[in-house]
């Protein structure tokens, strides 16, 4: 939205890029959902969200936009990440358009989704670690 | 890091919730403090304005008390010729306190507290996870 963050996952390629890609999306997501709920009383403020993970997966991969065939080419705007405005289910007469148990779901939703990555991620360091001869 | 970022933003809603919690108390603690001279005006009720705000440090978009009010409205009178405040017909204005309004406000702050306060544990469930995956 307004600083460019690591959060575009950058052409993830074996399983740790892609589950450290994820963790990136999901620790900003978090900060998303948070501001959501600190906000929940504040006047005309419209709760955000994160695009959804696998679009921006997509658009690192150069599913669409256009390809860079030079380096000196510009990065489009294309895997800027982005937040967007949540769909407002209900409007209070302030202009509040946070739904607390909406935003409540996300962050469960987001909790778990974290602990997939990382034992995602530990499991495959794991397995390095077995082919070293060091477990345990 | 954008986990640090979520404690704060959850922590400045708390304390804003607070806030508003003392704001609360203060106007049911105030319910019956009538003027003191003759036709003067009692308590007015006081009301909270949040809004969004960038903390700078951080970069994140927090929350914090934008404005502490005076809410408008006419005071409700009493007959009571007695009253030091007793105007000439003998009315007492009262403080435009509604019991019912304040509470509800309580039980709005006292969820949203506890809904920021979730968000609070969660990302600190997901940080102890990432430190444990060092080990």
């Amino acid at each position: 939205m307004d600083r460019t963050s690591p959060t575009a996952p950058a052409a993830a390629r074996g399983p740790i890029e892609l589950a450290e890609a994820r963790l990136r999306w999901l620790d900003r997501r978090q900060e998303v959902l948070s501001r959501n709920i600190a906000n929940a009383d504040t006047p005309n403020y419209r709760a955000r969200d994160l695009t959804p993970f696998a679009a921006q997966l997509a658009r690192a991969r150069g599913a669409d936009g256009l390809a860079r065939t030079d380096p000196r080419h510009l990065a489009g705007g294309g895997n800027a990440p982005g937040t967007r405005p949540d769909r407002a289910t209900e409007v209070s007469p302030d202009g509040n358009a946070v739904s607390l148990d909406e935003q409540a779901i996300k962050v469960a939703d987001t909790d778990t989704a974290h602990a997939l990555a990382m034992s995602l991620h530990r499991r495959w360091t794991g397995m390095f670690r077995t082919a070293l001869g060091r477990n345990g | 890091m954008d986990m640090d970022r979520a404690l704060r933003i959850s922590a400045a809603g708390m304390a804003a919730q607070s806030t508003r919690l003392r704001v609360v108390a203060e106007n049911l603690a105030n319910r019956d403090s009538t003027g003191g001279a003759p036709g003067a005006d009692p308590y007015r009720r006081r009301t909270v304005t949040f809004a969004n705000q960038l903390d700078r440090a951080t970069g994140a978009q927090t929350v914090n008390v934008s404005r502490i009010g005076q809410a408008q409205g006419d005071f409700p009178k009493r007959f009571d010729p007695s009253h030091p405040a007793a105007d000439a017909q003998g009315y007492v204005k009262t403080p435009n306190v509604d019991s019912l309004i304040e509470v509800m406000d309580m039980r709005e702050a006292q969820r949203s507290y506890s809904a920021n306060l979730s968000v609070l544990e969660a990302t600190r469930g997901m940080l102890t996870r990432t430190i444990e995956a060092l080990r």
